[in-house]
């Protein structure tokens, strides 16, 4: 924990409160977004129950098997889930309007809520179960689509700065410091409970805590489990056994899983309304975000299920749920998640006053004052050259050859050429400007970079946007595929991967 | 194992790496414990290579490295054509040596045999380049298998040396995705290959016998970092420290002449009551800098190699480092302008350094219930490796207590090692070690 964070928990055990943790929100709200959440059965990794809809439904819609252990049962209310997502993700095939490159627009982005991290990972346990679902050649039904949108949902959790899949739990801790411990806070009830209750700390704790209670994890309360469900599900098998009807014990199932599966789906709703009744205003970062993560959502789902509604049967590339067995296709997705984590900050710091402060403080930004303006450039090329004067201590990650931007200038790029110590308390810093050369950069003044009005100005500088270039490593891996060490590096892997699956692997390289 | 021995398996590992890489050989992996003669071996090799009319490639992976390298090629080789490419506007640095060309088009450079020097960011961009006969890799364990996927274009030979308990490659997001990959990218690409059946079976696999950098006392604390056994080429007894005895603070001066043994030792401050502080620990800071100023103020006197004369103990001569850029930065301040030549960085930077005389913060001074990426090992090997005469480890004194009391999770995935566990053993070993040699000095 860095000391930011812990000066913030002080802040907020003060007020007995959560307070803002940056000074804008991170994260884009949409109207209206699809929620879900489920609980299972102990010992079983596919959903028992599945609460899910809209957030401005008039109610959500509740389905639960009566037993979930049965795979038939659990395939039911799993195939009429994946039908409503597909048709809410606009996903091909589920709709007449299918979101496409060509109809591409931020305002539509489908967003899914759930409560927490583990109800994150059942899309990845939907996955599993459902991806080598098959009824003859149709690479279309709705339990193979679903893993396939569960398998994409779960693989872009990990993106940093994905805006489609919404963790509740972590999207209050990452928009609020709390006067508690981070591990508490992995349950959502407990998170929300700090906006809910009253009081003062000693007896706000004691009553978050109580209401820290309510389970929201999928794995149902051992006691609720023990004494409540595990009776019913033995009565429904007793009943199986004897041939008797089972709509009395299933509804009794069912309204038990309901009452488990709303109050997860409320404390969503709740951590939702607190983030949306928050008065910060969405970082101007976030559009770049948006915009990022619907084009992977095209090229990296959409484009396959287009594939598989071609009527030719062509193979069509699937990752796999466990990994990627294909060397470049690890590399390359490796690639394209440090691109992300690299844009990440880049994209809001301009926007976030905050968050520049915690750049500043681990070393990852950087504050300096102008001493002196120069051009390096020769007859009608400007090349603006500034000599910076930099607190020691605070510099500790500068260092020459890098790039920075100046704040609130995010195509702006600087690059240190020489840092070198001037007296006991400062370094002096060699930059040259990148980009803008002739144009205004703006600041505490709005001047061009070679305007002598900048000295002694003292402006802070946070890193480059290089996500394009770490993007293009991606690309690079697949571009190496032909040379001539190859055979070490792009040889085939040790293990047996089905054969369709590295046929599949010719159609990404030729994307 | 003699030197003489040691000297013998040098030697022969050199010769047949020569031949092998100058014959069919496609692959060769080297690993080497910390101040082993890496980077010399590394261009013994090379330069036999250039001699018989190869093009070699050398990835090193930072500039500061190539540039090193460059500077060490010209010393010793210079005879022998190199060039280093730099990145495109680049400058040769101050005192870059003229026999080695500073070049930064793709176009510019030579095509006859001799030494490419360049980074592997670099080299990661060089398209449509005429294939090297080998790419050498320095520091190879700090590159990531996807780097030298991007690499696969340069050469069809590959000669990778390094030392795996350095630092892996950084990794800054959430790479479960790959944990069972069966060619991680994230991971070294040296382990990548030694971890596949296929490819160590192609590959001809060395290791280098003996750390030259440490005092023989200090070898037996970072032999548990590693999975491989080596021996100390200094003589038991051969480096000394030596403070004078009338400084001021008669526990420091105690303290650093038992550094004369060889061994490191581990100074403990108390863990306050209220608890630890999260990120700059003042007190520590305070310590360090009393312990330069003993060194340097109290007309220390040093042997590093077998034969020197002793001499006096230089602000050149000592380094720091701690693992938090803010204490790092507090440690400057605390030195001030009297002492801003000694060098101050985290085990990142340290990497591939030295110093006659370290001072390290222990990783976990200020951690009481250590992650992951507390225990991974690379951090304290390099802090642990790094000084050729003296080291001192400075802590707050709950570590042993923390480290016992941690209960490693095993939460890797399936079939994958319990590198968290192995981190724990060789943090705990360490500690220990120290303890049970009565290495460990409490501070009040």
């Amino acid at each position: 924990m860095s000391t930011r964070d812990i000066v913030r928990q002080l802040e907020a055990a003060k007020i007995s409160q959560p307070v803002p943790r940056y000074s804008t929100l991170h994260v884009r709200l949409v109207d209206n977004p699809f929620m879900v959440a489920f609980v299972r059965m102990a010992g079983e990794s596919r959903p028992w129950g599945i609460v899910y809809g809209r957030l401005n439904d008039a109610a959500p819609r509740v389905l639960t098997a009566g037993d979930g252990r049965n795979r038939e049962a659990v395939a039911e209310i799993c195939e009429e889930f994946g039908v409503a997502l597909c048709q809410y993700f606009r996903a091909e095939g589920h709709t007449f309007n299918p979101i496409t490159k060509d109809n591409l627009d931020t305002k539509d982005l489908p967003q899914i809520w759930v409560p927490g991290e583990r109800h994150v990972e059942m899309f990845h346990h939907l996955e599993y179960a459902y991806w080598r679902v098959r009824k003859g050649d149709d690479r279309t039904q709705p339990l193979t689509v679903l893993a396939r949108l569960s398998g994409w949902i779960f693989r872009e959790s990990g993106r940093t700065g994905q805006q489609q899949i919404i963790d509740a739990a972590r999207a209050l801790r990452d928009a609020y410091a709390f006067p508690a411990d981070t591990l508490s806070l992995g349950n959502l009830t407990t998170a929300v409970a700090w906006f809910k209750e009253d009081g003062v700390l000693p007896e706000k704790r004691i009553r978050v805590r109580t209401a820290g209670e309510q389970r929201v994890s999928p794995t149902l309360d051992p006691g609720l489990d023990k004494d409540v469900l595990s009776p019913l599900v033995e009565q429904r098998a007793d009943l199986l056994k004897a041939g008797k009807s089972l709509t009395l014990v299933e509804q009794k199932i069912h309204d038990a899983l309901g009452r488990e599966l709303m109050a997860r789906w409320n404390s969503m709703v709740d951590a939702y309304r607190i983030l949306a009744n928050d008065t910060r205003a969405e970082n101007i970062g976030v559009e770049k975000l948006v915009k990022s993560t619907m084009d992977k959502y095209v090229v990296e789902f959409q484009r396959v299920e287009r594939g598989m509604l071609d009527s030719s049967g062509d193979p069509v590339f699937t990752p796999h749920p466990e990994t990627d067995f294909h060397g470049s296709a690890a590399a390359a997705g490796y690639f394209r998640m440090q691109a992300a984590d690299v844009a990440y900050t880049a994209s809001l710091v301009h926007d976030d006053a905050e968050l520049c402060a915690e750049a500043l403080a681990s070393g990852h930004a950087f504050m300096a004052e102008v001493t002196d303006v120069w051009n390096t450039g020769v007859g009608r090329v400007t090349i603006p050259n500034w000599q910076v004067k930099v607190p020691i201590g605070e510099i500790s990650r500068l260092r020459e050859g890098e790039d920075y931007s100046l704040v609130g200038n995010p195509k702006s790029k600087v690059s240190v050429r020489e840092v070198e110590v001037v007296d006991e308390e400062h370094w002096s810093v060699h930059i040259e400007w990148e980009s803008p050369k002739v144009r205004d950069v703006s600041g505490p003044i709005s001047a061009k970079p070679l305007d002598s009005s900048w000295i002694g100005h003292r402006l802070i500088f946070v890193p480059c946007d290089t996500s394009a270039l770490t993007a293009k490593q991606a690309q690079a891996v697949w571009d190496a595929k032909d040379g001539v060490g190859a055979w070490l590096t792009h040889g085939r892997a040790p293990v047996q991967v089905e054969e369709n699956v590295i046929d599949d692997i010719t159609q990404l390289q030729d994307n | 194992m003699t030197n003489v021995e040691i000297d013998k398996e040098y030697s022969d590992l050199r010769e047949a790496l020569i031949k092998e890489l100058n014959g069919s050989c496609k692959l060769a992996v080297v690993q080497a414990p910390p101040g082993s003669g890496k980077t010399y071996m590394l261009l013994a090799v090379v330069s036999e290579l250039v001699r018989k009319g190869k093009r070699v490639s050398l990835a090193a992976q930072t500039r500061r490295q190539a540039d090193d390298i460059a500077h060490r090629w010209a010393r010793d080789y210079g005879q022998l054509p190199a060039v280093r490419l730099g990145s495109s506007g680049s400058q040769a640095p101050n005192n870059f040596p003229d026999t080695v060309p500073w070049i930064t088009e793709l176009a510019e450079l030579p095509h006859g045999p001799g030494l490419y020097i360049s980074t592997t960011a670099k080299w990661t961009w060089v398209r449509n380049l005429e294939p090297f006969d080998v790419l050498a890799i320095d520091e190879a364990w700090q590159m990531a298998w996807g780097d030298l996927m991007q690499c696969a274009k340069l050469s069809k030979k590959f000669f990778m040396i390094g030392d795996p308990g350095q630092i892996p490659p950084v990794v800054s997001v959430d790479v479960r995705r790959w944990a069972t990959a069966p060619r991680p990218p994230h991971k070294p690409a040296p382990e990548v290959v030694l971890d596949d059946p296929e490819l160590r079976a192609t590959a001809f696999i060395g290791s280098l016998p003996a750390c030259r950098r440490l005092p023989n006392e200090s070898v037996k604390y970072v032999k548990p970092f590693y999975n491989f056994d080596f021996s100390a080429y200094a003589e038991p007894n051969e480096r000394l420290l030596k403070v004078s005895n009338d400084e001021p603070d008669q526990r420091l001066v105690g303290i650093i002449n038992m550094l004369n043994s060889g061994q490191p030792v581990l100074v403990t401050l108390p863990t306050p009551e209220e608890g630890l502080p999260p990120e700059v620990d003042i007190e520590l800071t305070l310590r360090v800098e009393q312990f330069v100023r003993t060194l340097l103020m109290g007309r220390s006197q040093m042997v590093v190699a077998p034969g020197d004369k002793p001499r006096a103990v230089t602000v050149k001569d000592i380094g720091i480092c701690a693992t938090h850029r803010a204490m790092n930065g507090e440690l400057r301040k605390a030195l001030g302008a009297d002492f801003s030549e000694v060098s101050i960085d985290t085990p990142e930077r340290w990497q591939g350094l030295e110093r006659p005389i370290m001072i390290v913060v222990h990783p976990l001074s200020n951690v009481t219930d250590p992650s992951d990426f507390d225990l991974e090992t690379g951090r304290l090997c390099v802090m642990a490796s790094r000084h050729q005469v003296g080291l001192i480890v400075i802590t707050r004194d709950h570590v042993g207590a923390s480290l016992e009391e941690f209960i490693p999770q095993a939460s890797q995935a399936p079939g994958q090692p319990d590198v968290v566990g192995r981190g724990h053993f060789a943090h705990a070993r360490f500690w220990t070690d120290l303890v049970d040699d009565q290495r460990l000095v409490a501070l009040t």
